[in-house]
């Protein structure tokens, strides 16, 4: 997937629109529209992306803000600060990451146990 | 006597409220509500089907319910956990599966949220009852007595002065039917979703 | 061991169930079944309806007791409600009023 080097939002870079593609991008400044990646995106400790994102993994370090679509795996690190919806297989936390908003994974629960109301 | 943790054994269940300013570990299953001022451990296996309000709570088995928790959220790798969070921390092992609204910003209005539903409860009146057994008496030779035993309130009070010489009374009726308890029902109610109202910060 | 400890501070209410013992140091308020013992410690307090294999009582206890094979009220416990229990031992200083009932 990750055939060359990979993308680079350096930090004094702004991007407003689309970003698609397959190679690896890294967001070291802002990104506002939508992210469509076959691969993974990085969101640096001084990246800032408000925007949907559809990649196969994320890791933030920054902040972000949007809807969140991984087809492999989202890590919120200790400095992510993260508003909006996260969808993916996997889900990794770190303590001091702020998140707010809804998670979204498959829950298997044990037989007898429904979902519905506590 | 009070330094013995409190746990909730493999093939125990609690059905109801348990409320406490200790640790608590569930090994078992508590369906209801959980208010501990501690850190309430579920582990591997474990099912808490309750809303919960504790500072601490660290899980590896199964929730489902609202959680509020004044300090922290584990979700460990083999987590099963369905319903809202509201913690200051929250961590996720890689594994965890976890469907619900996160929020780490207002833990006093989730908290609220959460006991508003309770009140609402316990007006309905779902509340434990323990009704009086009917008064009946026998007793048989193998009795050992000593010291202040004052017999009874019930009318049956005869048979227990002849206790070393009477015979097992017969027809003693089975138990009291059992008090019902309090099942909780109610919908994970909305929190407000604070991230909606944030702004990401600029640089 | 796996069994269930209900600590001093905490206050259960509702119904306890088990196939394992249950020692309880604290409240408990409702009705308990539990295949095998039942110990209310000193300075418990239980308010229920109780199902046991033996029930051994330390602290106070009020409610109906079904001990399949034996109670026992030690010293400085307090008990108020009726027995049932093939084996029934109620220590010196030990408190209780209600029936007794042996015939199991």
């Amino acid at each position: 997937m990750a055939s060359d080097e990979p993308c680079l939002i350096a930090s004094k870079s702004a991007v407003r629109g689309q970003i698609s593609g397959k190679q690896d991008l890294v967001v070291e400044g802002r990104v506002e529209g939508r992210i469509g990646l076959e691969s993974h995106l990085t969101i640096e400790e001084s990246g800032s992306v408000e925007a949907d994102m559809d990649v196969s993994q994320v890791t933030v370090k920054g902040e972000a803000r949007g809807d969140m679509v991984a087809a492999r795996s989202a890590v919120l690190h200790a400095t992510a600060r993260v508003a909006g919806k996260i969808r993916a297989p996997q889900i990794v936390i770190e303590d001091g990451a702020k998140f707010s908003g809804t998670i979204e994974m498959e829950v298997e629960l044990p037989a007898g146990i429904k979902a519905g109301g506590a | 006597m009070a330094d013995k943790e409190t746990v909730i054994g493999l093939e125990t269940r609690i059905s109801g409220e348990v409320r406490g300013e200790e640790d608590l570990v569930v090994r078992g299953r508590i369906d209801g509500r959980v208010q501990i001022t501690q850190t309430l451990t579920v582990e591997k296996g474990a099912t808490v089907q309750a809303e919960v309000d504790v500072r601490h709570l660290v899980v590896s088995g199964t929730v489902v319910g609202a959680v509020v928790a004044s300090e922290s959220v584990k979700l460990t790798s083999t987590a099963r956990v369905v319903g809202d969070l509201a913690a200051p921390r929250v961590m996720m092992e890689a594994g965890a599966a976890y469907r619900g609204r996160v929020d780490m910003g207002d833990i006093a209005a989730a908290r609220a949220a959460v006991s508003s539903r309770a009140v609402q409860r316990s007006a309905t009146g779902e509340k434990a009852a323990i009704r009086p057994a009917p008064p009946r008496m026998a007793m048989a030779a193998k009795a050992v007595i000593a010291g202040k035993v004052s017999v009874p309130v019930a009318p049956a009070t005869p048979a227990v002065r002849q206790a070393t010489s009477v015979a097992p009374a017969t027809g003693a009726p089975g138990p009291a039917s059992p008090p019902a308890f309090p099942r909780v029902a109610g919908a994970m109610g909305a929190m407000a979703p604070a991230w909606a109202k944030k702004k990401i910060r600029r640089r | 061991m796996g069994n269930t400890v209900i600590g001093s501070s905490i206050v259960i209410d509702g119904e306890i169930t088990g196939e394992e013992s249950l020692t309880i140091l604290g409240t408990v308020k409702g009705k308990i079944s539990v295949a095998q013992n039942l110990a209310v410690e000193a300075g418990a307090t239980v308010e229920a309806d109780v199902e046991a294999q033996t029930v051994t009582v330390s602290g106070r206890l009020t409610g109906n007791v079904v001990a399949r094979e034996r109670l026992e009220l030690k010293p400085e416990s307090k008990m108020v409600g009726d027995a049932k229990s093939p084996r029934i031992v109620i220590a010196d200083g030990a408190g209780f009023k209600g029936n007794v009932d042996m015939d199991v």
